[in-house]
């Protein structure tokens, strides 16, 4: 749970959201918990740069929001993945998974570090 | 109020509210988790917190964010809301285009006069003129007998007052003969421009800036010699804004130019332009100084300044005392004062009030024909709006839509408007008396064109939404269960319809009235018997060289031998010197002649006289009959015994029951150097008949003399049996021929000089008369549009009832009934309101009373009969209607 675990790129947070998303509707915190759960506590977000980057997610059209009851009966704003959405990320996932292939490799040739 | 609330919906959402519940949502989420794990309350609070981070930061981002976000939605919303009530307000066009075209067409001629009149009326009368404070500046002058022709202030007794007044700070004098046309020689293009004298005060003490270059200064008048003429040094001279505009193409470099005048061979040098809408005296197309020299011998009016705290009054009586010490003798009657706005504006006022008056009513009248044609609309719509409401529409959504419609007949009619404005202007412009003032500085301002719209579009709103609205406010399926039976149109619109028509007929009953008033007062004027014969007469003006021609007695002869060899023209029937063109007014040559037997005081009392002076066929030319005595000889020389001629009035005046044939005048105080016989006693030898050689509404008594034994300054008047147009090469010829520096200056037909006085009641007339008929054709498509929609709403029952056998003449009669109610009701009201209003055009009319029966009923009479073709086309279709094709109509 060190800082030092990963303070996420700007980009990689709305790749990340996306595919939270992929799932079905989710509000903000119910994105967090996604996220948290799914990287096993390793990729620990800044809960508060979510909501800057779900709007600005919202302004390229990948998501839309609407506000709706959370599981509890409260009014909570729900986010829901767009088609531009799913195929923007299909397309960011190929170069993050590319992307983090070749640095693993790099990092894996001998002398090893890990 | 839920329909109100639907309708305020577009109100922006509170983006402030719905980030705090979002962030709250998720601060509150992540307390519950940790305390689901353990955590004290207050622990899970403060652990959330730095799991989130700023949470201040981050409302912030949120906020701006939403707030640009929601700022660019509902301006986008809002667009798209007014594109489809545009889209609908279009498509309701679409269906009814005659009615959305006329109601547009009606509404921008409407608002189009009324604009450029209000315009006119604004620039000419209520803008201040371009000097400072312009109600304390007074115009004076001093009068023995008639107050308003009668000018007798000497600039001489002005310096003493100008030194001794408490009431004024400054004086200038202005002399007092009417801006007249004077030839001027521009490098070698001759231009005409109308003439005024005035001392190098005359500016500073209005206050006035100049356009361009400078105004006369006092050191202008100190330009040395006796009289015009006598220096070879340069004058200064102003052009007035207009005559610059017009006559010099609004060219800056004309300052410094010089203007040659052929006639005294004086050089000017433009030194300035005046401002724009200064023209005073009325008509001034420049200006010049009045030389020291001169300055003694010409009567004036004073202009004074009023020092603080003076009024008029206290002005005009100190002045009136001490021109009264001065001049002992002149016996001064009293002394005329107005202020300088007064003194400019004044005869132009009613005209100028009478034409707004006429084109705001006419407004009015557009407005409530368009509010009719509204109000027949909105009965029609009762079932389209019921339907919209019974789908849906919110009572917002109708009311907007309403508006919509509403505002884009308005716009569409001011937009119409504003280019009827524009030619309308440039047309009032352009046939305007020229003596009309500031029309050089007249310019469509927004503010009329505004008002006017906005009056158009409150009356659209209050005429097209509000019965609409009453419509839609009901009962959701009220108009739905209407049958069509019912008629579509309730009584009580119906009422005020027909209230709305009668209203109409009613104002345009005043403007035709008014209209027909003027026409008649015009039609005196122009059948006016002026006492000589305006046909086939012409009158040329002549110059030549000023420095060989250069005594009165070597004018005097260069005419003779002028009139000689014109005459000799073949076409030419008659011809005389005269010393003026007719209609020039009547404070141009005026004298004061004394009668033998008769003290110097009694003389100073006479009355003045203008002066005309001619040949041996003076009276042959003009067509003016002799009465007593003889003409004109060619024996009346300078050698020979003085005599004179008197019209019928002077007759009267100076020798009351006795026999004027033999009596003796004489013209005191002048030399032979300024008339030729000086002051000696001229015998009367004849009697002429009462003529309006001055001016046309009234008869100018006249006193003639030979030019041989007075004056001559280069006109002619000439008779002649081919037009004026052919006789102009010989004329020029004639001229060179008898000396080849005579040259032809302005040959005017009499017809052109007549136009002159008769071109602001020509214009009243015509304008007037224009409106009206406008009025009275919007009235009559009022009239016709409600009996339409009567025989419309009742072709059942006219149906049923010529079914029953009832006669078409029957049916018809119930119509024209009907119209007649409106009709009849609107033009008596019309006639009484033009009874009790007419007395305001007093001022206006000639010989003609303002009640005057002949005028009033002839208006009525055309008001009537249009009125009845109007109903008579709905009635006539009322008897076509087919039985049995209503009956089975539902």
């Amino acid at each position: 749970m060190g800082s030092d675990t990963g303070d996420l790129l700007q980009g990689t947070l709305g790749i990340l959201v996306l595919k939270a998303l992929l799932a079905g509707p989710e509000h903000g915190y119910g994105i967090a918990r996604w996220v948290e759960t799914a990287a096993d506590d390793v990729l620990r977000i800044e809960e508060g740069s979510l909501y800057p980057t779900l709007r600005r997610l919202q302004e390229r059209g990948w998501v839309t929001s609407a506000w709706g009851l959370s599981e509890n009966n409260r009014r909570a704003r729900y986010y829901t993945i767009t088609a531009a959405g799913r195929a923007h990320l299909r397309g960011q996932a190929g170069v993050w998974l590319r992307y983090a292939e070749a640095v693993t490799r790099v990092l894996r040739t001998a002398p090893a570090v890990v | 109020m839920r329909p109100v609330r639907r309708a305020w919906a577009f109100w922006r959402p509170d983006v402030a509210a719905e980030v705090d519940e979002e962030l709250a949502f998720h601060l509150e989420a992540r307390v519950a988790e940790y305390e689901r794990q353990g955590l004290t309350r207050p622990d899970a609070e403060r652990a959330a917190r730095e799991r989130f981070g700023d949470v201040a930061v981050v409302r912030h981002q949120l906020l701006t964010h939403d707030a640009a976000h929601e700022r660019r939605r509902s301006r986008r919303e809002h667009m798209h809301r007014l594109l489809h009530d545009v889209r609908l307000a279009v498509r309701g066009f679409r269906r009814a285009p005659g009615l959305f075209a006329t109601a547009m067409v009606i509404l921008a001629l409407g608002i189009g006069t009324s604009a450029a009149m209000f315009d006119v009326f604004r620039t000419v009368l209520v803008r201040r003129l371009p000097v400072v404070d312009q109600d304390r500046v007074v115009v004076m002058w001093t009068y023995a007998s008639d107050p308003t022709t009668d000018v007798v202030t000497g600039t001489k007794e002005l310096a003493v007052v100008r030194r001794e007044s408490r009431t004024m700070r400054a004086i200038a004098a202005v002399a007092h003969w009417p801006a007249t046309a004077s030839p001027f020689v521009d490098g070698d293009r001759p231009v005409e421009l109308n003439r005024s004298m005035v001392t190098g005060s005359f500016f500073a003490v209005l206050g006035a800036r100049p356009a361009l270059g400078r105004l006369l200064a006092p050191s202008d008048d100190e330009a040395d010699g006796t009289s015009p003429g006598d220096s070879p040094k340069s004058r200064a001279l102003v052009l007035s804004y207009r005559a610059w505009r017009e006559k010099f193409g609004g060219d800056s470099s004309v300052i410094g130019r010089h203007l040659v005048e052929p006639l005294l061979h004086i050089d000017y040098t433009i030194v300035g332009v005046a401002p724009p809408g200064l023209a005073y005296p009325a008509g001034a197309e420049y200006w010049i100084p009045m030389w020291s020299g001169w300055q003694s011998t010409v009567s004036a009016f004073a202009v004074a300044r009023l020092a603080p705290g003076a009024t008029v009054d206290a002005a005009r009586a100190e002045y009136l005392a001490i021109e009264r010490r001065l001049t002992p003798r002149l016996a001064l009657r009293g002394a005329h004062a107005a202020t300088f706005g007064e003194t400019v504006l004044g005869d132009v006022r009613p005209v100028l009030a009478l034409l707004t008056a006429a084109c705001a009513l006419l407004l009015a009248i557009a407005c409530l024909n368009v509010g009719n044609l509204l109000l027949l609309r909105a009965s029609t719509r009762a079932r389209e709006l019921a339907v919209r409401r019974a789908l849906g529409a919110g009572f917002g959504g109708i009311v907007r839509a309403l508006v919509a419609e509403a505002l884009a007949i308005a716009a569409a009619g001011a937009a119409l408007g504003l280019a009827v404005a524009v030619a309308a202007r440039r047309l009032l412009v352009a046939y305007a008396p020229a003596k009309l003032p500031r029309l050089d500085d007249v310019r469509l301002a927004g503010a009329p064109v505004g008002v006017a719209a906005a009056v158009a579009a409150l009356a659209v709103l209050l005429f097209g939404v509000a019965p609409a609205l009453l419509v839609a406010r009901g009962h959701v399926a009220a108009p739905l269960r209407l049958d069509a039976r019912a008629g579509s149109e309730t009584a009580r619109r119906r009422r005020v319809r027909h209230v709305l028509v009668a209203a109409q007929m009613a104002l345009a009953m005043v403007m035709l009235g008014g209209a027909a008033l003027l026409a008649r007062s015009l039609a005196r004027l122009q059948r006016q018997d002026t006492g000589f014969v305006s046909e086939h007469l012409s009158v040329a003006w002549y110059s030549w060289n000023a420095r060989q021609v250069d005594s009165v007695s070597r004018v005097v002869a260069l005419g003779d031998r002028l009139v000689r060899r014109v005459r000799a023209i073949p076409g030419v029937t008659a011809a005389t010197q005269v010393v003026a063109p007719p209609m020039i007014g009547t404070s141009f040559w005026q004298v004061r002649f004394a009668i033998e037997r008769q003290s110097a005081a009694d003389a100073a009392t006479n009355p003045l006289f203008s002066t005309e002076m001619g040949g041996p066929e003076l009276f042959a030319t003009l067509g003016v009959p002799l009465v007593r005595g003889r003409a004109f000889t060619e024996r009346d020389d300078a050698s020979a015994p003085l005599v004179a001629i008197v019209s019928e009035a002077v007759a009267r005046q100076l020798w009351p029951g006795r026999d004027p044939i033999g009596q003796r005048i004489r013209v005191p105080g002048a030399t032979t150097d300024g008339i030729i016989g000086g002051d000696g006693w001229r015998t009367v030898v004849g009697v002429a008949h009462e003529t309006h050689l001055r001016t046309l509404r009234e008869a100018s008594p006249m006193v003639f003399l030979p030019s041989r034994q007075s004056y001559w300054q280069g006109s002619i008047a000439i008779r002649s049996a081919v037009p004026l147009a052919a006789l102009l090469p010989a004329l020029r010829t004639a001229g060179r021929e008898v000396d080849p520096d005579v040259a032809l200056w302005t040959p005017r037909t009499m017809d052109d000089i007549l136009a002159e006085p008769l071109a602001q009641p020509r214009l009243g007339a015509l304008l007037t008369s224009s409106f009206g008929l406008a009025a009275l054709g919007l009235a009559a498509i009022g009239l016709f549009g409600v009996m339409a929609a009567l025989v419309r709403d009742r072709t059942r029952e006219f149906g049923i009832r010529l079914a029953l056998g009832a006669a078409p003449g029957h049916v018809r009669l119930a119509v024209l009934r009907q119209a007649a109610a409106i009709v009849g009701i609107g033009a008596a009201a019309g006639l009484l309101a033009a009874l009790a209003t007419s007395r305001l055009l007093g001022a206006l009319l000639f010989e003609v009373s303002p009640a005057d029966p002949l005028a009033l009923l002839a208006a009525c009479a055309l008001l009537l009969a249009v009125a009845l073709v109007a109903a008579l086309l709905p009635a006539r279709h009322a008897t076509r209607v087919d039985p049995a094709r209503t009956l089975r109509a539902d």
